[in-house]
């Protein structure tokens, strides 16, 4: 087995020689061996020894040198080699870098440009929004349109109210013309009985005036006198008479006419309060209409602050394109960088940490969160900064990957000096 | 009439989410795309007043601190608050700011409603 080793290693060693070298061993073997061979029919085994071991010495000698020689020159071709490579792969990442350059320029404005044109769309949405009377994204916005929607209808509310009293109140007072009406019917009958009376009375007194007239004739020259009193008083009675007459003929007439003007009244307070009931009806109509409609603005209200509150959380999510523009000016930066470090004849390569520090002071903290946070450290940057707004209160509660921003979160994240 | 805030910052559409936020509010906005913009656009408004300042801290050509320090060398804007509005939140960096001339400090990504009482705050009447 060991035998076995030891052959496969000289075979294998004798395959890294040389071909030249090889053959140039072997044919020196050969003109040694057949140059000595007349000679050895003489010699005795210790110089047979000697000549072996001297011609072994010798050919590992030569050997080795070759070998030494081989190995010199392989060295140095790997040199070469390596160095070769290494121009090529800084030519490699240099031309790497120019088409990576623009390929991030291009993506930082596409990013932009699609940034805008949401913002710019949610912009519309939140005219349109406001338009529509629900107030601005931002909850200080100006909400007069909104108040005014309300305004509007909490006044037809105040207004129609008393209308719809001011018509009641119409009908009480029909009702009420009416009565004064019958009581004054029942006045001009009381009036006709008066006068009624007052021609009973007359009648009376003319009968006692001639009553007097007769005592009076009877008395003679004394009585003369009495009898022109009782002529006097029957003449009067008669007048009296004529004025009952007269005063109940004008009851009467006013008596038909006041029930002439009663029936007339009947029937217009008829048709007054069923217009009015009718006017009545239609106001509590509109006024059901507009309590209806204004739960109606109030429940979109509801829905336009949901929907204002949406908004908002997208306007805070899409300033995440300002910390993606500005990662990607630090890559940029960076490509910059390593190509001018690339194209340079300096052979000495930065740390990390050197590397972290060499570039703008404006842009080193960005660099410093890429070069230290793991591979895939947008994403996580971004998802744990994402701040959560609170449907209740609103309040911003971001939780930042960065310890000193974190600690800076810890009191809030406005800071007044 | 309508106060006017200069808003500074390299990202357009962060200034157009600030614009939005702000103008909702029926204030006037006008953009800046960093320092040296900002400080043209101030030296160009020929005697209009400004109200306040919201500006970013990483920009190119001139950053947020230096516009402030450069700002605040102007006696126009001795007194007019600013706001930095910005990603950073170290201690060191806020320290900076406040030396520079701010007034209050807020870290992207920022609320409306917390931005819109940051400026009812410390605007002037």
């Amino acid at each position: 087995m060991e035998l076995r080793t030891t052959v496969s290693r000289w075979k294998s060693a004798l395959q890294r020689i040389d071909p030249t070298l090889r053959f140039t061993l072997l044919c020196t073997v050969i003109a040694v061996v057949f140059s000595v061979l007349p000679l050895l029919q003489h010699a005795g085994w210790l110089q047979v020894l000697a000549f072996v071991g001297v011609t072994a010495v010798v050919l590992v000698n030569a050997w080795h040198a070759g070998l030494m020689a081989q190995n010199k020159e392989t060295d140095e071709g790997k040199a070469a080699k390596a160095r070769a490579s290494t121009e090529e792969l800084r030519q490699l990442i240099v031309q790497i870098i120019d088409i990576w350059q623009p390929q991030s320029a291009s993506i930082k404005a596409q990013i932009e440009k699609a940034g805008m044109q949401v913002i710019d769309h949610f912009s519309l949405m939140i005219k349109e929004f406001d338009s529509a009377g629900f107030g601005g994204v931002s909850g200080h916005a100006d909400s007069s349109r909104e108040e005014t929607t309300i305004s509007l209808l909490t006044m037809c509310e105040r207004e129609l109210l008393p209308v719809l009293n001011s018509l009641e109140l119409i009908i009480r007072s029909k009702d009420t013309l009416l009565d004064s009406v019958n009581a004054l019917v029942r006045e001009t009958v009381e009036l006709k009985e008066m006068a009624a009376q007052v021609g009973q009375i007359a009648a009376q007194t003319n009968l006692l005036a001639i009553n007097a007239a007769i005592e009076a004739a009877r008395a003679g020259n004394a009585g003369r006198g009495f009898a022109v009193v009782a002529g006097e008083v029957r003449k009067l009675s008669q007048l009296s008479a004529e004025t009952g007459k007269n005063i109940g003929d004008r009851v009467n007439k006013i008596g038909v006419i006041m029930a002439t003007t009663l029936t007339s009244a009947k029937q217009a307070a008829e048709t007054d309060k069923k217009v009015i009931e009718h006017t009545g009806g239609v106001v509590g109509n509109v006024l059901t209409q507009v309590r209806s409609l204004g739960g109606a603005v109030e429940e979109m209200r509801e829905h336009g602050n949901t929907i204002r509150v949406a908004v908002e959380e997208v306007m805070v999510t899409l300033q995440y394109q300002d910390r993606v523009s500005q990662i990607i000016d630090v890559i940029s930066n960076d490509m910059i960088r390593l190509k001018g470090l690339m194209e340079s004849a300096d052979n000495t390569l930065p740390g990390l940490d050197e590397w972290v520090e060499g570039g703008q002071s404006s842009f080193r903290r960005h660099r410093g969160i890429l070069q230290t946070a793991p591979a895939n450290a947008g994403s996580v940057q971004i998802e744990e900064l994402k701040p959560k707004v609170d449907r209740n209160s609103r309040a911003l509660k971001a939780q930042p990957a960065k310890k000193s921003i974190a600690k800076s979160d810890e009191s809030s994240d406005v800071t007044f000096f | 009439m309508a106060k006017t805030i200069l808003v500074v910052d390299d990202s357009a559409s962060l200034r157009r989410v600030v614009n939005l936020a702000l103008t909702s509010a029926g204030y006037e906005i006008i953009e800046a795309g960093d320092g040296v913009e900002g400080l043209k656009k101030l030296a160009e408004l020929a005697g209009k007043k400004v109200h306040l300042i919201i500006s970013d801290v990483n920009m190119p050509r001139m950053d947020g601190i230096e516009f402030v320090t450069e700002l605040k060398k102007q006696a126009a804007f001795k007194f007019t608050p600013v706001i930095m509005l910005t990603t950073e939140g170290d201690d060191e960096i806020k320290q900076a700011g406040r030396t520079a001339g701010a007034k209050a400090w807020i870290i992207k990504p920022f609320n409306p409603d917390q931005m819109l009482n940051a400026v009812s705050k410390l605007i002037l009447p």
